[in-house]
């Protein structure tokens, strides 16, 4: 019978999980503010007091989370260390590679914040911060598709007797990163599916993230279980 | 350790498959190519597509930034996107990079690799990420006031050069880690020539501060010297890397051994016997 604190790290991703998708549920809008927007639209949305304390009061939310789904990344980590290529340098990619992400998103929240905390500034100032945030917070997908192909490329390279991880897996991962690529070029196109607020890059990215973060803290549990049934056994 | 494997087929795709099933260094080669492919995307995207290199001139009017980005716009934007998905990519070769040094023979190795690792991925944030985020936002609404644009024009290039300290630092202790190796990975010469790397460094730091000559963003040392002599290391440490994955042991898995002690009939090669202590008496 496995003790609740034998499983702190793990079991911290789905609460942050929950208290992402709050603040997610606090920002003012729930899809992004149009590309399309005037500087003046844009500073008049600032400016709404009840959106600006919703705002700030997401980001504070974000700000203190942002970094949380580490512990998942870590865990995933310490499988890969066990696979059969873990005396290579992968995990340590792995792990490296997924800071970027909650960097980026951090330096989002910052230009929000900003924006939010004088909105009387010159409206192209305030449009030029809110510009930064969405593409700091929708473009930067190269390090999730770094995060999703190392570990693909992990799990195939696994012993296919006492695999650390099932190939699902790894095809997940690989499904994860194509899924990822559009967003990239997010920057291109002000309106249609590749703008910020599009499909492509809003709605795939954002429901592949929660996806894969739910199945990869599946696959990081059982693997986790597996492993310590097998370290008891031999 | 494993069942002796089948012969190499002959045909690439075979070959490939191959080598992923049975070479014990699949992972280190893979991440070997991941560093002519994505440094070679890189040059394309900086120089090609995007027109962010060679630099334009930092004295160029708010009038003429504009023109810049209202020409290139579309390229800026298409190029950075190519360049964002490829980027994670160099992480193989930070990581296959800090995992060599850590697998030389000098006093902490591990920490050595380590702190080479997240200098590396520290560069990559901030060098190549910022520069490409106030790019694509400045090219994104070329119609903004000049002013911002300028402003971003400036944080494009004094992010890209203006960071340089990671790659100071990583260099650094790439130099240190070879010349101090005593197992010799990498031959003495190429620690020596590591040293151009992060002298060019130092020169580019001047660009922050100068708008025109030698050591303005565009001038011939801050750019020119600096980029050619970066490039050819570069070269030179594609090959230096080669060498050493030839040349160092293959990954010894904690995982692997552990599974051969729970073979049926081998309770003789225990964790203990493989991980080099000396087996207990019985």
């Amino acid at each position: 019978m496995p003790r609740i604190l034998d499983h702190t790290l793990l079991l911290s991703v789905p609460v942050i999980g929950m208290i992402w998708i709050a603040a997610f549920l606090v920002f003012p809008t729930w899809t992004p503010l149009p590309p399309t927007l005037s500087a003046a639209d844009v500073a008049a949305f600032y400016s709404d007091s009840g959106n600006a304390t919703r705002v700030q009061y997401a980001m504070i939310v974000f700000n203190w989370f942002e970094i949380g789904m580490v512990g998942l990344y870590a865990m995933i980590a310490l499988q890969m260390g066990r696979m059969s290529h873990g005396g290579g340098p992968l995990a340590w990619v792995y792990m490296a590679v997924t800071l970027g992400g909650a960097c980026m998103f951090a330096a989002a929240n910052c230009f929000w914040i900003v924006a939010a905390y004088r909105p009387d500034r010159a409206p192209e100032a305030i449009q030029l911060l809110n510009d930064l945030g969405w593409i700091c917070f929708s473009v930067p997908t190269g390090f999730l598709i770094g995060q999703a192909v190392t570990l693909a490329f992990a799990v195939f390279l696994d012993d296919r007797d006492g695999r650390v991880f099932p190939i699902w897996v790894g095809w997940l991962n690989v499904l994860a990163a194509i899924a990822w690529v559009p967003a990239a070029f997010g920057a291109l196109y002000l309106t249609g599916p590749l703008a910020w607020n599009g499909w492509l890059t809003f709605d795939l990215r954002i429901g592949t993230f929660a996806i894969y973060n739910a199945a990869m803290f599946a696959a990081a549990w059982t693997a986790r279980n597996r492993l310590a049934e097998r370290d008891l056994a031999a | 350790m494993s069942a002796a494997a089948p012969p190499i087929p002959s045909g690439m795709v075979a070959k490939a498959r191959w080598h992923l099933r049975h070479n014990p260094k699949a992972d280190l080669w893979v991440a070997w190519w991941s560093i002519p492919i994505a440094y070679n995307i890189m040059g394309m995207v900086y120089f090609t597509i995007t027109h962010m290199m060679p630099p334009p001139d930092p004295s160029k009017s708010q009038a003429e930034v504009v023109e810049f980005f209202t020409r290139y716009g579309f390229e800026i934007r298409l190029g950075f996107g190519v360049m964002l998905v490829s980027l994670a990519f160099l992480v193989w070769a930070n990581g296959l990079i800090g995992w060599l040094i850590m697998k030389m023979d000098l006093p902490h190795a591990k920490a050595w690799g380590y702190a080479y690792m997240l200098a590396m991925c520290g560069g990559g944030f901030t060098g190549a990420y910022m520069s490409a985020f106030t790019m694509s936002v400045a090219s994104l609404r070329p119609d903004r006031d000049p002013a911002m644009l300028q402003l971003l024009y400036d944080a494009t290039y004094i992010s890209f050069d203006g960071t340089m300290g990671f790659f100071l630092f990583g260099s650094l202790i790439w130099t240190y880690a070879i010349l101090a190796d005593k197992s010799r990975l990498f031959p003495k010469w190429f620690g020596y020539t590591c040293i151009w790397n992060f002298t060019t460094e130092f020169l580019v730091s001047p660009a922050v501060i100068v708008q025109t000559g030698p050591f303005s963003w565009n001038g011939t040392i801050a750019f020119w010297i600096d980029t050619i002599v970066y490039i050819g290391w570069q070269v030179i440490y594609v090959f230096m890397l080669y060498y050493a994955i030839k040349r160092v042991d293959p990954p010894k898995d904690r995982f692997r051994s552990m599974r051969l002690a729970n073979l049926p009939g081998s309770r003789g090669t225990s964790v203990a016997s493989t991980s080099g202590l000396s087996p207990q008496p019985a």
